[in-house]
Parts: structure tokens; sequence; C-alpha cells
């Protein structure tokens, strides 16, 4: 019980502070991605089987509060954590040395996910628009280097987060 | 040997297959209200980390700009001469402006109602599509209704409107799409948005006159939203993809991360 308390504020404290904190500090697009990155660490430390309600959770919760269609970042998380899950088994994810390399690799890739995911769906599901229209839309990615940047700095503070968190408090 | 059913593969699949149908086939009216309760919950949160995140950015901007205020002062003193020469001008101009403002209906506020409200998060994705206010249909808001900041400068229109909360469309969000008009010569064109990135004046036929630094305005053709509400000014002209129309980069004077307030037109006085 006290890790499902201890779990779910940190989850609400960082889907408000995407929400609310992110869009004051950081220009259009160049923003990081805390819950994802939250959700990644969380994959790293406890294992994707362990974690895979707590995906879900967070997916709903974000979509609501986002404004987002219900499933569009359960599919994000789920498929991100278990990308990176796949590929630990034959990468040691480390904050250094040559797991700091795969730790970059895996939220570079979640990163382009999420991303294609969150422009593609509208485009795909609304009006049936056209492929120049779809392209057109790529315009978008210039600030993804930003956001890589900051998504590797908050997805290592998380990492130390969450290992300090359980270490604390016993979970 | 694992059964299939039992992979971490499996679980994943079901878990897209499901929200990927609950994606296109559940209409996004069914969760409405599970988001109004949601939304209701977090927004004295959301409202307090927002208030807190703007100030704290707006602080940090300060303290980055002390090294240019020595400079910026010695500009304000040039500067401060001239407009009180342009301040004598502008007096007889404004008399005209008046009676432009009577003939054109430009923003007469004193035909609407608006209602103050608090901004309480913006686009987690951070492409400036939308914004959240803590007004919402117990206060009077409706879809459609027009939002503007303090100087009557419009920023978008509520899309979703729940009790406690809505949801304001973005002049930069691509699916906001409002009849405008531009100078003098009163050019009509499509304000559209761009992903995010800015405000563009489309659909100006080759024909019609365009200048760099005309303001534009909405024309209020199809009543949806009332004529004269500001948008920006005309930054860069260039000809459509198939070199029928005009079309022109528009900036706005509000930079949205840093609002705090918004008004939303609630009805005409009339």
């Amino acid at each position: 019980m006290k890790k499902k308390i201890i779990y779910f504020v940190i989850l609400i404290s960082v889907i408000f502070l995407q929400l609310s904190l992110v869009p004051a500090f950081f220009d259009l697009s160049k923003g990081p991605d805390l819950v994802l990155m939250l959700v990644l660490a969380w994959t790293i430390r406890d294992g994707f089987e362990k974690f895979i309600s707590w995906m879900i959770l967070a997916g709903v919760l974000n979509d609501l509060l986002d404004y987002s269609s219900v499933g569009t970042h359960v599919i994000i998380f789920v498929f991100s954590s278990y990308m990176v899950s796949f590929l630990s088994r034959f990468f040691v994810v480390q904050i250094r040395g040559i797991g700091f390399l795969f730790l970059a690799v895996f939220v570079f890739l979640s990163m382009f996910f999420a991303r294609s995911l969150i422009f593609l769906l509208p485009v795909l599901n609304e009006n049936g628009n056209s492929f120049a229209q779809i392209w057109q839309n790529f315009n978008i990615w210039q600030g993804f280097g930003y956001g890589f940047a900051f998504n590797m700095i908050f997805v290592m503070i998380s990492l130390w987060f969450i290992k300090h968190i359980k270490k604390y408090f016993f979970i | 040997m694992q059964k299939f059913s039992q992979t971490k593969f499996f679980k994943v699949l079901v878990v897209v297959i499901f929200f990927w149908l609950l994606i296109l086939f559940v209409p996004v009216s069914f969760f409405q209200p599970l988001r109004s309760t949601a939304l209701f919950l977090a927004a004295p949160f959301q409202k307090v980390l927002y208030f807190i995140s703007v100030k704290t950015a707006q602080t940090g901007d300060f303290v980055f700009s002390i090294g240019q205020l020595k400079n910026d002062n010695e500009n304000l003193i040039r500067e401060n001469q001239s407009l009180l020469a342009e301040n004598a001008r502008l007096a007889d101009v404004e008399k005209e402006n008046k009676f432009l403002r009577e003939q054109l209906n430009f923003l007469p506020k004193e035909r609407f109602e608006f209602i103050p409200a608090a901004i309480i998060s913006q686009d987690s994705q951070n492409l400036g599509n939308w914004m959240e206010i803590d007004k919402g249909s117990e206060d009077g808001l409706a879809e459609g209704m027009p939002v503007v900041v303090s100087k009557g400068v419009l920023i978008g229109r509520l899309q979703d409107v729940y009790a406690h909360n809505a949801k304001v469309i973005l002049l930069t969000n691509p699916k906001s799409a409002v009849n405008g008009v531009a100078g003098e010569n009163g050019t009509k064109g499509i304000i559209k948005g761009e992903y995010g990135l800015g405000i563009m004046y489309d659909m100006v036929l080759q024909t019609d006159s365009l200048q760099i630094g005309d303001d534009i305005i909405t024309s209020g053709i199809s009543g949806s939203l009332p004529r004269g509400l500001y948008v920006g000014k005309i930054q860069e002209i260039h000809p459509s993809n198939d070199h029928l129309f005009q079309q022109a980069t528009v900036a706005s004077p509000v930079q949205i991360a840093k609002l705090q307030f918004v008004f939303v037109i609630k009805n005409s006085k009339q």
C-alpha cells in the first residue's frame, strides 16, 4: 500500500509538472517529456512486468489531463517501455560508461516513437489528410535536439530519484 | 517452453490493440465525465503550480536581462525624445482613429461581456496548440467563444468546455481557421495555425494587396467571431505552393507561454 501511494504521488506530480511547468520554461517543442522519461526510468529500475499497470494508469491520467484521445499515451508508454525492456536483455543500461550510450539510444527511440505517434494520430484519424500534409507536420521536429538533451538530464535525475526513494522508504 | 499468451510481447500486443481500438472507435465524448472529474480534481494543484512556474520563469528572465538594462536605458532616453514629437502627431491621429472605429465597428468593447480566467495548464507537448483555463460552463462559457488578452488581442477560441474548466484552441493550432481582414484595403483571408510554429494568413487572392506590416483583424464573416479582434502584423509574404494564392506569416504580439490570465468574450451586450 505504501508503495502504491508513493508511486501515485510521484506519478501525478510529474504529470502536473509536465502540464504546468514545462510550457512556462521551455520554448515550443523544445521541452522535455517528463512523464515518458519517468516511465522509462521506472522500467529500468523495476522491470517491465512489475510496472505495466502503472504505465497504463500513467497513460490514462496523462491523456485525460492533456485533452488527448484516451489511449495515446498508454500506447507510447507501454511500447517504449517494452522496447527498453527487450533491449535491456542484451545491453546493460547505466548512467556511466557504455551503458550511458545505450540509455541515450533508448531515450532517442522513445522520443522518436512518442512524437511520431502524437503527430500522426490526429492526421491519420480525422480528415484523411494527404501525405503532403503529414510531411508538412515534420517541421515540428526542429525542437527534437533540445528535447533530447533535456530528456537525458531528466531520465538520469529520475533514475537517481527512484533509486533513493526505494531505498529511503524500503519499497 | 513459455506459452505465447504468457509472454511480455503478448501483453504489449493486447494493451496496444485494446487502446488503439479505443482511440479509433470510441467517441471522445464517452470520456467527458471522467475527464471532467479528473480536470476538476487536478485544477487547484495545476493552478498553483502554473502560477509559481510563470512567476519563476519571469524572475529568471529578469535576472538574465539585468546586463542589458544599461543599454536599454540609453535607448529609452533617445526613444522618449522622439516619442514626445510622435505623441503630438498621434493626438491628431486619435481623432481620425475614433471615427474609423465607429465606421468599421472595431472591437467595440462596451458591447461585449468579458469573463476573466486564469490559465492552469498548456499543451504538454509544448507545441502551443492549446491551453486550459479555470472557468467553464458553470461560469456561462460555451464552445466557440473567443479568447483574448487584456488589450483585445485574439489568441484562440474555446473548444471543449467542462463544468469548471475549458480548453482553448489557440490560433497557432493547425485545426484553427478564422476569417480575417488585413490592412487598409481590407484584404480578406483565412488566419490558420501552423503546428504551434506560428500563424499564417492564407487564401489571399493574388490580385489583392498585402503589405509587410499590415495589421490583421477578424472579419466577423460567418458570425462565429466578432469583427475587429486584433490578431497580429504581417511579417513575410510568399505565394502558396500552387501559386494560386498569397500566404503571409503573422507575428502575434502575445507570448503565450508567459500568460497567466485571459478574457473570454461571453456575448454581445446589445
